[in-house]
């Protein structure tokens, strides 16, 4: 055990230490938090970055940041919960390639409104989701191999219904009057500074924190991960928990492929390649454990951020962009090397 | 006949307890020798010794007079010492002869496995055994006195001089323990091989054995010539009444004849539990005893649905229970500590007061969100009722001690509420000032109007601390005590031999 003040005094006497013990315990209690480490890392990017490149540090640049790494962070909230419950999920990227697809083409070619395609958009990735938890659960295939098979899937049937063709989402291909507004959700600014993706991604990363960490589900997510026999012992239906999980990622797809489509303004059967793997990695450099049991909201946020400002700075240096597969490779492995060094001592 | 193995002042200390207390006795070259005691009385952790498992900490073991140092199950190999545990260690994904060879395949000089030659030796070995096998066939699908078989050709293949048998009949049928036997004295005669066998049923020492060595609590005392000794001596020596350390009985024993609470009838499950009925009254500590593989944990998870039964029906109060799941367990009013507490108790991943509040998380919280006020006071007033050890609730599970623990587990199920609880091997691994803790916690409990089941290891728990006495063997339950009855010897009698 580490000897820190807050470790080796009993709880009664905590009260009369005095103003200044207080304030270190304060600060030895931040210091030992879960995401310090990453948050570390983050930091040395962001000065290093800052140095390199005399765009990097402003306003509108960080902002933009914020808006490449949205549509990946929104997911990642998902991915963290399904690896906290020590399964996974391969499927994302393809799905939100489908949702992007789905709603494009109902607006555009099926003439729905545009209310419609998206509600429908939303069940379709959802039921995507919550299938994948079921096979999971009840027909007991490994989720590597469930969502393998899904995405695959999905894959086809986003290029067989765009016909792998480009189509062009504004008001010309587009009669409901709303599109404007639909165009607003990925292009637009608040304030004419803060793009609404980057809001999006705060308000999803909130409500995922408060699911994390205030709610009986999220205590359930942790625990199923953390110990599955254990937790069926203690009364919880570890299939139910998971199966909402993968629910909930699912959605979480259909709502970035949506953005996706708002912000591209277009429909292509192909994107969201290989996303699932950013997804992923930026939920592990966070800190989650592929063994379950352990994730963190903030962890996974800082994760993405990692992922995010490595691509910026690598750019605006003028690096060949190549480097930025190898960087980010590297990147992934010592952050996981970190986590479980420092989890061991 | 010559000395072959000699233990001298050997000593194994675990956290917590002296599993081998100074263990010297001597075994003669080819000779069987049983190693009986009663559940953890140090027969495994000396065989374990003997395989590389672990060093001993202190004392030394000489092999035909040169002394041993095993750091690794190869090394054993080496030395010409063979092990079956009881737990067979086989791949069953590779065939007989590859299993008999495994890590041999080639011959000295050869670059390459002539896998007929090795087919054709291990079909001689097997047959020289009696086993009907083919040495082609997947391992998985032999049965398990089959696998046992492969273990023993694997040991002749070796030419092992010292062959160890753990617990080798309790998963056997009578016939194929018969076999075992010819085997193990075709062994003995025609190979020279030295046999230690380890067993708890008396009947199958005294049939088998030359010599018989006795250990009780990590302690030796004494190895005899088995047909000089009686098997009622053996059981009062296992028993220590030689010692007359009988404990006096902590409290009296209350009577039956109230409400019964829960009802077993004819409950089955797989080869495990046959046929088992019991019934567990009000207020009332029901002590289940038995040796390792009698079947006591998996009655305890069976009836709390964390394994569905083949057939029978639990009544609680007079009314059928329909408990298909842990969840609707606790919701009959059922708790259960489980023997194994890292892998069905503990969260380790979580701090203390999660650990404590898992289950009745609904009670504190609202609208699904998590009021973390009121689990810090839950966590708070069992943490102090029931004295765990904490410096602070926050902290994670796995910085406790084992004794505290298993307090935060049964605060658990405390705050569940329930009516019968069902605690399995509740003080195993904790230390004895934690032990005195837990059996006061008990009585307290059914003073409470708690119904309890209690199953544990330690004859001398099960004797202080039980109104009722069942003993179980091989999945029965063979004998219902009470009253004068609960003595070391009828339990032990009826444990081994009923």
């Amino acid at each position: 055990m580490k000897g820190d003040a807050s470790q080796v005094k009993g709880p009664e006497e905590g009260g009369r230490s005095g103003f200044k013990s207080t304030f270190g315990k304060k600060i030895l209690k931040v210091l030992r938090i879960r995401e310090m480490g990453v948050l570390l890392a983050l930091l040395i990017l962001f000065i290093f970055f800052s140095f390199a490149s005399e765009y990097f540090f402003g306003l509108t640049n960080l902002l933009n940041v914020l808006r490449q790494v949205s549509l990946l962070g929104i997911m990642a909230m998902g991915m963290t919960m399904v690896i906290t419950c020590a399964e996974i999920d391969l499927s994302v990227g393809a799905v939100y390639g489908l949702a992007s697809t789905i709603a494009g083409m109902m607006m555009t070619k099926g003439g729905l409104s545009i209310w419609a395609s998206l509600v429908l958009t939303l069940l379709v990735t959802a039921g995507i989701g919550f299938m994948n938890g079921v096979l999971a659960t009840f027909v007991r295939i490994p989720a590597l191999i469930v969502t393998l098979g899904v995405m695959n899937m999905a894959r086809g049937l986003a290029l067989i219904l765009s016909k792998a063709q480009v189509i062009g989402v504004n008001y010309r291909t587009v009669t409901d009057p709303f599109i404007d507004k639909f165009l607003y959700l990925g292009q637009g600014k608040v304030f004419d500074t803060v793009p609404m993706l980057a809001l999006f991604l705060i308000i999803i990363a909130i409500l995922s924190y408060l699911i994390f960490n205030h709610t009986i589900f999220g205590f359930h997510m942790r625990a199923v991960g953390g110990n599955p026999v254990a937790a069926r012992a203690a009364g919880l239906s570890s299939y139910k928990v998971k199966i909402i999980t993968f629910t909930i990622l699912g959605l979480l797809c259909g709502l970035s492929g949506i953005l996706n489509l708002s912000f591209l303004a277009n429909v292509q059967g192909t994107v969201g390649r290989g996303l699932e793997l950013d997804v992923i990695a930026a939920t592990i450099i966070g800190g989650t454990s592929l063994m379950g049991g352990s994730g963190t909201v903030i962890g996974t946020v800082i994760g993405v951020l990692i992922m995010g400002v490595l691509r910026n700075g690598i750019m605006l240096m003028g690096i060949n962009p190549f480097w930025q597969e190898v960087l980010v490779g590297m990147v992934i492995i010592g952050a996981v090397a970190i986590d479980v060094w420092s989890s061991r001592k | 006949m010559e000395d072959f193995l000699d233990f001298t002042h050997i000593t194994k200390k675990f956290p917590g307890v002296v599993a081998l207390d100074d263990v010297s006795f001597t075994i003669r070259k080819g000779e069987i020798h049983a190693v009986v005691g009663e559940n953890g009385a140090g027969k495994s952790t000396l065989m374990n010794i003997l395989g590389g498992e672990y060093p001993p900490d202190g004392g030394k073991a000489l092999l035909e007079g040169k002394e041993l140092h095993i750091p690794n199950p190869y090394t054993a190999h080496k030395l010409g010492i063979s092990i079956v545990y009881q737990e067979l260690k086989l791949c069953p994904n590779l065939t007989v002869v590859e299993n008999i060879f495994l890590g041999r395949e080639r011959e000295e000089g050869s670059r390459r496995a002539n896998w007929r030659r090795l087919a054709d030796a291990a079909a001689e070995i097997l047959e020289s055994l009696g086993a009907n096998i083919s040495p082609r066939e997947m391992v998985k699908r032999l049965s398990i006195s089959e696998q046992q078989q492969v273990e023993i050709a694997k040991a002749i293949s070796m030419n092992s001089k010292l062959l160890i048998l753990d617990e080798p009949t309790s998963a056997l049928t009578l016939k194929e323990v018969n076999q075992l036997f010819k085997n193990l004295l075709f062994l003995k005669e025609k190979k020279q091989v030295t046999i230690i066998f380890i067993s708890h049923r008396l009947e199958e020492v005294f049939e088998i054995s030359d010599r018989t060595t006795v250990l009780r609590d990590g302690k030796y005392l004494g190895t005899f010539d088995t047909n000089s000794i009686s098997k009622g001596e053996v059981v009062a020596l296992i028993a220590g009444k030689q010692l007359a350390i009988e404990l006096q009985q902590s409290h009296s024993r209350k009577e039956e004849g109230r409400k019964p609470v829960l009802e077993v009838k004819n409950l089955s499950r797989d080869r495990f539990i046959r046929d088992v009925s019991l019934t567990l009254y009000e207020k009332e500590i029901l002590g289940i005893y038995g040796l390792q593989g009698a079947g006591r944990t998996e009655l305890l998870e069976t009836i709390f649905g964390i394994y569905k039964p083949d057939s029978g029906v639990v009544n609680i109060d007079g009314r059928r229970a329909n408990i298909r799941n842990p969840k609707s367990a606790i919701r009959s009013g059922l708790a259960l500590i489980p023997e194994d507490r890292r892998r069905v108790g503990l969260f380790l991943n979580f701090s203390v007061r999660e650990n404590i509040c898992v289950s009745i998380l609904d009670k504190v919280s609202r609208m699904g969100f998590v009021l973390f006020g009121k689990i810090n006071e839950v966590a708070q007033k069992f943490v102090r009722s029931i004295g765990v050890k904490v410096k602070d609730i926050g902290q994670t599970i796995g910085s406790l001690s084992g004794g505290n623990q298993q307090k935060v587990i049964i605060s658990r199920w405390l705050a569940t509420q329930p009516r019968i609880f069902l605690m399995d091997e509740p003080t195993r691994g904790i230390d004895v000032g934690a032990k005195v803790e837990i059996f006061s916690l008990l009585r307290k409990m059914r003073e409470e109007g708690v119904s309890i089941i209690f199953v544990s290891s330690e004859l001398q728990e099960i004797i202080s601390e039980s109104d009722r006495v069942i003993v179980m063997r091989n999945g029965r339950v063979v004998s219902d005590l009470k009253g004068e009855n609960i003595n070391k010897e009828t339990v032990l009698h009826y444990a081994m031999q009923g």
